[in-house]
C-alpha cells in the first residue's frame, strides 16, 4: 500500500472508537481526546514502521494511546464519570464503576480492553503481553472479585 | 466479543450491559486529527526547506533480553562509585552537545515472581495434618461455567511446600460421577502450569475447580468433591457444585477442569530496565524565537548509581518533529571505580540542552529519556514560539 495522508486517514478511521474508549478508560473522557490526537500524531508519524505481520492495527494503535495517556499531565484527577455529560446511570452502574475501580492494575487493564474497548481475547493478550490463556484467567478473577465487591455493596 | 469461558456468568452480563451503556454515553469520536496532521505536515515541509538542522537518525531503544536476576532496576554488576566531583556539593551543568542518538540496547534485569517458587525448595513437604481445605462460594450462580476456589489453610505454625495438581474426584451420593476431570493447563503459571508453593501461617494456597454445570448433560447431583493433594496419600472432602442442568440437544457432561496448587496473591515475574529508577524534572514553560535554538536544563536523578554504559538516548518534541539525541554522558562529572560516567544514588545532576523550537507554539513541549517501557523519565511543558524581529 503506497502510504499517503489520505491512506493513512482510510486506514486509521475505523479504529477510532476504540482509540477514544481506551484513552477515556485511561485518562477519562473529558481528556481523551486530546490524548487520541496525540497518539495520531505519532500513529502518523509513525506509519511507516507498522508491520502487519506483527500484529493487528488495532493494538498497535492502542499502545500508541496507552503511551501518550501516560505522558499526558493530568490537571485533575481522572473521574469515574463524566459529570459535565449527563448520564441515566442506575444505581448498579454506579457500583460496579466503583468495583472496577478497585481491581488490580492487571485486571483492571483486562476488563478495560475486553468490556469497555471491546478488543477480542488474542488482541487484549497481544496488548497486555501475555498468552491468551492468561487473559481469560485475569477475566475470570477479576469477576470473582467484582462479584465480591458488588455483594458488599448491598 | 467471544472466546471467554465466563460469557454467561451474570457479572459477565452486568460488565456488558454496564459498559454498553458507557460506550452510548462517550462524546462522538472527533474528526479534527486527519486535518490536523494535514496542517502540520504542510508547515514541517516549510521548515524542512528552510532549516539547517543537522539531520538526525531518530532513536528506538530496545532492551536487549539478556538478564541477571536480582532486585529492581540492577542489572549490572555493583558500582564502586569513587565521585570525581562530591556529590554533596552540586556539579556544574553537563554541557549542551549536540550527539547523534546511538541506538543503545539496555540491559534489563528480571523482577522474580512474588512470591518466589525458589523460596520454597528447602521448605518440607506438608502432608495432611498440616491443612484444612476451605471451600468458598463458586462463582457463576446464574450459570455457565462456576469456578469454585478451594483454600489450604496452615493448621500449626511449621510452614510446608505443595506443587502439582490435585486430583479431584467428583461424588455423587457416594458413587463417582461419568465426568472426564483434566488438569488445566491453558495459561502460564501459575494458573496453566504448577509452581512450588509455600502454606504459611497467614498465607494459604489456593487452587480452582471449574465446571460448566449449566451445559453438562445429562443431570447429575454433585454433591462432594473427593480432593487429593500432590505427595498426600490421604483425601479430603469437601461440597460439590450441585446439581447439573442443560438445554436439549447440548453435548454432556462437560469437562471438570483444575488449577495446579498455587499461591493466594501471586505476582508473575516481569522485566525491567535501571533507567526505570530515574526521574527527570525541568521546567519546560519556554518562549523561543523563531530559527534560534531554545536553550533549557534537564535534572535527572537516579534511585541507585546508575553507570552510563551505554549512554542513553533522548528525544525532544517541538513543532518541528520529534527528534533523538544521544546524552552528553562523557561530560558527567561523575565516575566510578571504572571511570565510567554514572549518576550517583539521589544526586541531581543537570544537563544543559538546546532545541529548534520549530515555526509554531507547542502546547506539548516534550523531553524524554528513552521512549519504551519502564523508562517514563519524561519533562513535559509549553512552549511559545515568536517570530524573530525583524
Amino acid at each position: 500500500m503506497v502510504r499517503t495522508d489520505d491512506s493513512f486517514d482510510t486506514w486509521v478511521r475505523p479504529h477510532l472508537p476504540a482509540m477514544q474508549r481506551y484513552a477515556a478508560r485511561l485518562i477519562g473522557p473529558l481528556d481523551a481526546e486530546e490524548v487520541v490526537q496525540e497518539a495520531l500524531m505519532r500513529a502518523w508519524r509513525r506509519w511507516s514502521t507498522y508491520d502487519s505481520r506483527r500484529g493487528e492495527p488495532v493494538v498497535w494503535l492502542l499502545a500508541i494511546v496507552r503511551d501518550r495517556a501516560r505522558r499526558q499531565p493530568r490537571s485533575r484527577p481522572a473521574p469515574l464519570l463524566d459529570h459535565d455529560r449527563p448520564v441515566d446511570l442506575a444505581a448498579a452502574d454506579l457500583d460496579l464503576e466503583r468495583a472496577v475501580a478497585r481491581l488490580t492494575p492487571r485486571q483492571r487493564e483486562a476488563v478495560d480492553l475486553y468490556y469497555y474497548v471491546d478488543l477480542d481475547v488474542a488482541g487484549v493478550a497481544e496488548l497486555m503481553g501475555c498468552a491468551p490463556g492468561t487473559v481469560r484467567a485475569t477475566l475470570h478473577q477479576a469477576r470473582l472479585v467484582l462479584r465480591e465487591l458488588l455483594e458488599e455493596a448491598r | 466479543m467471544s472466546e471467554d469461558p465466563g460469557r454467561h456468568d451474570e457479572i459477565d452480563q452486568a460488565l456488558r450491559r454496564h459498559t454498553e451503556r458507557w460506550r452510548a454515553s462517550l462524546p462522538p469520536v472527533p474528526d479534527l486529527a486527519t486535518a490536523r496532521i494535514r496542517r502540520t505536515r504542510a508547515r514541517r515541509r516549510q521548515v524542512a526547506a528552510a532549516a539547517a538542522a543537522v539531520l538526525l537518525v531518530a532513536g528506538g531503544i530496545s532492551l536487549a533480553t539478556g538478564v541477571l536476576t536480582g532486585g529492581a532496576h540492577r542489572s549490572l554488576p555493583p558500582t564502586t562509585p569513587t565521585h570525581s566531583a562530591n556529590a554533596s556539593t552540586p556539579a556544574a551543568d553537563v554541557p549542551w552537545k549536540a550527539l547523534p542518538a546511538t541506538n543503545p540496547t539496555l540491559p534489563v534485569t528480571t523482577v522474580p515472581a512474588s512470591p518466589d517458587p525458589a523460596a520454597a525448595a528447602g521448605v518440607r513437604a506438608c502432608t495432611a495434618d498440616d491443612l484444612q481445605l476451605t471451600r468458598s462460594r463458586a462463582d457463576g450462580a446464574a450459570g455457565g461455567t462456576m469456578y469454585l476456589p478451594v483454600r489450604l489453610v496452615l493448621t500449626g505454625t511449621d510452614p510446608c511446600r505443595l506443587q502439582g495438581y490435585p486430583i479431584v474426584r467428583p461424588l455423587g451420593h457416594g458413587k463417582v460421577l461419568a465426568l472426564t476431570v483434566a488438569d488445566e493447563t491453558d495459561g502460564p503459571p501459575p494458573t496453566g502450569k504448577a509452581v512450588a508453593t509455600v502454606v504459611r501461617s497467614g498465607e494459604p494456597a489456593i487452587f480452582r475447580i471449574a465446571w460448566a454445570r449449566s451445559h453438562s448433560c445429562p443431570v447429575m447431583d454433585n454433591d462432594r468433591l473427593e480432593i487429593t493433594l500432590p505427595g498426600i496419600a490421604r483425601s479430603f472432602t469437601i461440597a460439590g457444585f450441585g446439581t447439573s442442568f442443560c438445554n436439549p440437544g447440548e453435548p454432556g457432561p462437560a469437562v471438570m477442569t483444575v488449577e495446579p496448587v498455587q499461591p493466594l496473591d501471586y505476582a508473575r515475574a516481569y522485566k525491567t530496565s535501571p533507567y526505570a529508577g530515574v526521574t527527570a524534572t525541568g521546567d519546560l514553560d519556554l518562549t523561543a524565537t523563531t530559527g534560534r535554538p531554545v536553550a533549557f536544563t534537564i535534572t535527572l536523578t537516579s534511585d541507585q548509581d546508575l553507570p552510563l554504559v551505554p549512554c542513553p538516548d533522548y528525544d525532544i518534541e517541538t513543532s518541528a518533529g520529534s527528534r533523538a539525541y544521544g546524552l552528553n554522558c562523557d561530560a558527567v562529572p561523575y565516575r566510578d571505580a571504572e571511570h565510567r560516567p554514572y549518576l550517583p544514588a539521589g544526586v541531581p545532576v543537570r544537563f544543559a540542552m538546546q532545541a529548534d523550537p520549530g515555526p509554531e507554539s507547542w502546547p506539548k513541549f516534550e523531553w524524554q529519556l528513552i521512549e519504551r517501557d519502564p523508562v517514563r523519565a519524561t519533562v513535559i511543558g509549553t512552549l511559545a514560539v515568536h517570530p524573530a524581529p525583524q
